[in-house]
């Protein structure tokens, strides 16, 4: 069994994916927060509905219809492949400076410290997770 | 990985902004040179100029110092008829560096480079917590 096909566990993952593609793009803006001319840019925000509107009955079958199927039991299964790649999306509203730079240093602070902390939520949330299985398998208690 | 990149990203602006804290140290020191000879040129402030730049092997938009330009503002002038760089007239031509605008571009770098570290400290700290996860 794979760990992600538990619909939480591939949330968390992914979750944990567009985290760390948000820091990268935070940092750059970081980082150009002096060059004429940049426009700062965001990550589009991920969506979660479907998930949650797949909480019910035929949660399982929606979850891997994304999946690629076994139609042979030598193959390998395809939890890890290439992470899908998120939109990034250039903030054209809010005032530039004189030189034509849109990044406003204490919001990108902000943004950072936010996606920091989340960060630690999920990666808790996951070690957590983790114990639960390990509950479950009986194995210590859960360390 | 993504956490890598936000760590390039952080480094280029890190590098960036001490090039610009060299030429602005540069300006400051020479804030006073004037020419050795009459009708030479006194020292010429020094400008950095910023750019963004796609790395093609991770797909990072960093940040790189372009080229130092020269300031093409007007030197100034003071009267120093005993000064060897005097002219006819007894005026020597003095840098067109000023102090204040230094000053406040310093307090720019400075202030975009702990950013900088911070957020390089922040990626840092992430990787290890994911890290974490294994143990």
């Amino acid at each position: 069994m794979d760990v992600s096909s538990i619909p939480i566990m591939a949330a968390l993952k992914k979750r944990m994916q567009w985290l760390s593609s948000n820091q990268s793009v935070l940092s750059e803006n970081i980082s150009n927060a002096d060059t004429p001319g940049y426009s700062a840019k965001r990550l589009e925000k991920q969506d979660f509905s479907n998930l949650v509107n797949g909480m019910g009955e035929g949660a399982s079958e929606r979850a891997s219809a994304t999946q690629m199927k076994k139609s042979n039991g030598k193959h390998y299964s395809a939890g890890g492949g290439a992470a899908s790649e998120f939109t990034v999306k250039t903030e054209d509203k809010g005032e530039k400076s004189l030189s034509g730079n849109s990044v406003v240093l204490e919001d990108e602070m902000l943004k950072l410290a936010d996606n920091q902390m989340e960060h630690g939520m999920v990666v808790n949330l996951y070690k957590k997770n983790m114990q639960l299985l390990k509950i479950a398998m009986g194995k210590g208690r859960g360390r | 990985m993504d956490l890598q990149k936000a760590m390039m990203a952080s480094a280029a602006g890190l590098r960036a902004q001490s090039i610009r804290m060299r030429v602005i140290s540069e300006n400051i020191a020479n804030q006073n040179s004037i020419a050795s000879e009459p009708g030479a040129d006194p020292y010429r402030r020094k400008i950095v100029t910023f750019q963004t730049e796609l790395d093609r092997a991770t797909g990072v938009n960093k940040v790189r110092a372009g080229g130092v330009e020269e300031d093409q503002k007007e030197f100034g002038q003071k009267y120093d008829p005993g000064n060897p760089a005097a002219d006819p007239s007894g005026y020597i031509k003095t840098s067109n560096v000023n102090g204040m605008i230094e000053l406040m571009d310093m307090r720019q770098a400075q202030r975009t480079y702990q950013s900088n570290l911070n957020a390089l400290e922040a990626s840092r700290r992430m990787a290890t917590m994911t890290l974490d996860l294994l143990r």
